[in-house]
């Protein structure tokens, strides 16, 4: 039996491994699946090119797994492609590094006529002096999420969500188990291994593994749009910086990112400067940015890994992301982390991982998630019932068909998340939660999911968001009588 | 005769254009959308107090704007007898006592001047709620049980089923278009009937605010007989019934009058009184008084960097932040070098959220009635009470 302690992407991705080889598995998880940075991020997947120059064992492994997965999971995966802009403000030294850098990498980079990319997107800045097509793509993060979770399930795992790990147990210096706080009280889940896949939380589990990692966490910010801009990822052709891609996600846009070093696991409070910065940045690619209908701004952290080389380490293993055997250090046996990585690939760090605990398992059984098939989720039904959520055509029933808490319910349907951010359906869910589960305090929910959206609206007060923001108090405090103000 | 031009179409503009033609005088709305009042109920706020305070009077001094008794008294009787002369059911009398009423999700909401069709009580009491299968806004069971929980007073409730005729894409107008034609309010008599017998005698019926958009005080009536009960309805949001049907009547009663109605995106209005409309048309008045709803109604833009403009004069006008309502009476003055500049009133003197404290009413009647006094269109309450240096702001 193995606990992996962190529902993101790379927990799920080992456990779902592991379970695929045979391996009896239970995934664990603080608060729900996703909700630390696989929940928070651009929703790129990776052709490689953005690391060409600067990491090219990252730029190999993203264009490897970039097509696994279009296989794995094509249900979570769009096939969208990008482009890789250099404007005239741009080195063209590093066009000559980037083409060597794809080239060695083996991803397909082809030139087009800057003119032509100008009138095909008349929104990208005058100012191209070249321009590349490469397989860039667009994950679904939270679907693809469940797909892989369903899947655990499907071959006897368990995934646990809500219950944060308090301890770790030895015996003989050899991991025997879990203790975990939940909802119900505590719970002990014995164990022969425990892997550490806890993103930001990871240098915090390893205290309780006996064995400090030393961590290095930064938060990117990300600004999201309504409507999809561009039917394709747009990059800038530099070394990768801050506010240097355009990812269209499903029917909205997202503006990434920022780097800037915290202690803290938990994604920050959003800084007004930061804001108006990457506005800034935005604008040197789209210079009529300012036009477009912003929704909001978010932060996700990233889990870097600050450590020396390592004998556990592979050489093949790209050094944005490691997998350590607390053993070889100064932990029990049968612990192990897997820190840092990307998104996209977290089915190889998953595989490295794997094997690493399946050789301190003596399990044979090779990895097989290369070969695996997620499937799609049934299609939705067309009952005839209200629609709840208007911006993202959520119905009571889609509700009701997803376990967990409200925040999972929202993340897995998108409810309050569209264009209004909440305004017409957080009274209306709230009303149907309390229903389903009578227990919980609907004054609380509602304050909860108010403050949630407004977390991300207020920094970006502009346009019609500012309209929509004055709409959402009018109708909190005018119709609903809803508390007090932020 | 005198010429003024009003810029938008919610209550500020339609009351100002109301006082405007009881002073005898030319008027035109212009205005590119149909204005605030579709988006609530349609009731009045005037800080009604939370909690009992008898005597909502006394809390003069907590208004926005400060004026004397007298000028508050003199100007909700205005608005009352503007509504009634619309047709629009509003009590002969001022409330003496702060109201509530009640929510789609089970609060009390402070509330001073309420259309006859919608509920309002001064305290709490037994009610029986409906609930509409369908309509994502009447959510009876959950109401009924923070009605209940926070107020301590019994409370019940019945969930209807859907009409036949009904499908997933009726919102509040298409209900209240079904309730107003003769199968729809039958079948709604027949559905409350069936259960009129379970409501205790006395307690008031909460039915949600679609009771028909035309005939909303028939079908109440109808019901009323059909059940041997009171029945009421309770707000939703928007879109909202009740303030279309205060839009529809005060517009048709304004246009009877021979207030001329134009749709048009202004985008020149200057202190001469000169306007012009994107669609090339102009014309001059001898008043502005602009009405155009702030940030919500779109009379105002920020911009990325926090800036607010103006978006008629394209003007930028100071920055906000979160919290903060803008102190715009200012902007109604005559700036310092003397350039007069364009009066306005309503939302457009306030910032996110000009129904914040349950104050809208008391800031549509003082920031007209300062707005009219300061281009001397009209004169409201007792002869020598009006004058600039009796309006101040007091936040």
């Amino acid at each position: 039996m193995v606990v992996v302690i962190g529902a993101g992407a790379t927990g799920l991705g080992v456990a779902w491994d592991l379970a695929l080889r045979g391996v009896e598995v239970t995934v664990i998880d603080q608060s729900g699946i996703g909700f630390g940075t696989s929940g928070r991020f651009h929703g790129l997947l990776h052709s490689g090119a953005r690391y060409a120059v600067t990491d090219p064992t990252a730029a190999q492994d993203c264009r490897e797994e970039n097509a696994r997965l279009r296989t794995i999971a094509s249900g979570a995966i769009e096939d969208t492609g990008g482009i890789f802009v250099r404007t005239q403000d741009d080195d063209p030294a590093f066009e000559t590094a980037w083409l060597e850098g794809c080239n060695r990498a083996g991803i397909p980079a082809t030139r087009l006529d800057p003119q032509k990319v100008r009138m095909r997107y008349p929104e990208v800045t005058g100012r191209i002096a070249s321009a590349y097509t490469v397989p860039d793509g667009v994950l679904e993060g939270f679907h693809l999420m469940q797909l892989v979770a369903q899947d655990i399930t499907a071959h006897q795992g368990t995934v646990l969500t809500h219950h944060h790990v308090s301890a770790v147990t030895t015996v003989d210096g050899r991991v025997a188990g879990v203790t975990a706080e939940g909802p119900g009280g505590q719970v002990h889940l014995h164990c022969d291994a425990v892997v550490n896949a806890a993103g930001p939380w990871a240098g915090r589990v390893a205290e309780l593994l006996g064995d400090p990692i030393p961590m290095h966490l930064s938060y990117g910010l990300m600004l999201l749009f309504a409507q999809r801009k561009f039917p394709l990822v747009i990059n800038r052709m530099k070394a990768p910086g801050d506010g240097d891609i355009f990812v269209p996600h499903q029917r909205v846009t997202i503006l990434g990112t920022t780097d800037i070093a915290q202690d803290s696991p938990e994604a920050p409070a959003i800084v007004q400067s930061e804001v108006e910065r990457l506005m800034t940045l935005g604008r040197e690619l789209i210079p009529s940015l300012d036009s477009w209908r912003v929704l909001r701004a978010f932060t996700g952290v990233r889990p870097l890994y600050e450590g020396e080389t390592h004998a556990a380490s592979s050489r093949e293993v790209s050094r944005d992301f490691k997998v350590i055997d607390h053993h070889a250090r100064h932990g029990p046996a049968g612990a192990f982390s897997v820190v840092g990585g990307k998104w996209t690939t977290f089915r190889l760090m998953a595989e490295r991982t794997s094997d690493m605990v399946a050789g301190y398992l003596k399990v044979s059984s090779p990895c097989v998630t290369a070969e695996a098939r997620l499937g799609s989720p049934p299609a939705k039904m067309a009952a005839p019932e209200s629609v709840l959520c208007e911006c993202e055509r959520v119905c009571a029933s889609d509700l009701r068909a997803v376990k967990g808490s409200v925040d999972e319910w929202r993340t897995a349907t998108w409810f309050s998340m569209g264009p209004c951010q909440g305004t017409f359906c957080a009274h209306r869910v709230t009303a149907l939660r309390h229903a389903v589960f009578p227990e919980e305090d609907p004054d609380e929910m509602i304050r909860h999911l108010r403050a949630e959206r407004a977390k991300g609206m207020i920094p970006v007060l502009w346009g019609a968001n500012a309209r929509e923001y004055a709409l959402q108090q009018a109708v909190r405090f005018q119709t609903l009588e809803e508390g007090e103000s932020l | 005769m005198t010429r003024v031009t009003v810029v938008g179409q919610g209550p500020a503009a339609l009351f100002a254009a109301s006082l405007i033609r009881e002073a005898g005088h030319e008027c035109i709305i212009v205005s590119e959308s149909e204005g605030s009042l579709p988006l609530w109920s349609g009731t009045f706020d005037f800080h009604a107090p939370v909690g009992d305070v008898s005597n909502p009077w006394s809390l003069l001094d907590n208004q926005p704007i400060s004026l004397s008794g007298q000028e508050w008294k003199s100007l909700w009787e205005s608005l009352a007898r503007f509504e009634r002369e619309a047709g629009i059911p509003v009590p002969d009398l001022l409330p003496s006592r702060g109201l509530f009423t009640i929510t789609c999700t089970g609060r009390e909401k402070p509330v001073f001047m309420v259309p006859a069709w919608q509920y309002a009580q001064e305290a709490a009491q037994p009610v029986w709620f409906v609930g509409f299968d369908g309509l994502a806004d009447s959510m009876a069971a959950f109401q009924c049980g923070a009605y209940q929980k926070h107020t301590g007073v019994e409370a019940n409730y019945c969930e209807i089923p859907k009409p036949s005729k009904w499908t997933p894409t009726w919102g509040a107008v298409r209900w209240a278009a079904y309730v107003d034609s003769d199968g729809g309010l039958d079948w709604l008599k027949r559905a409350l009937q069936k259960v009129s017998p379970d409501i205790p005698p006395g307690w008031p019926v909460l039915v949600p605010q679609v009771i028909g958009r035309k005939f909303p005080e028939r079908n109440l009536r109808a019901l009323q007989m059909a059940t041997g009960h009171p029945v009421f309805e309770y707000p939703l949001p928007p879109p909202s019934l009740g303030g279309m049907r205060i839009r529809d009547r005060w517009v048709w009663n304004l246009k009877q009058s021979g207030v001329q109605f134009l749709a048009g995106r202004v985008t020149l209005a200057e202190p001469s009184g000169q306007i012009s409309l994107e669609d090339g048309r102009e014309w001059r008045s001898d008043h502005i008084i602009v009405a155009s709803g702030g940030i919500l109604g779109g009379g105002l833009e920020i911009s990325v960097d926090g800036k607010v403009h103006d978006t008629l004069r394209k003007e930028v006008l100071g920055s906000i932040t979160v919290r903060q309502d803008l102190q715009m009476q200012e902007w109604g003055r005559l700036a310092d070098d003397g350039t007069p500049r364009i009066t306005t009133c309503g939302a457009q003197c306030r910032g996110w959220n000009p129904n914040r404290d349950s104050n809208g009413g008391a800031l549509i009647l003082a920031t007209v009635f300062q707005g009219l006094n300061r281009e001397g269109l009209v004169a409201v309450g007792p002869p020598g009470a009006v004058s600039e240096r009796s309006v101040s702001h007091v936040e």
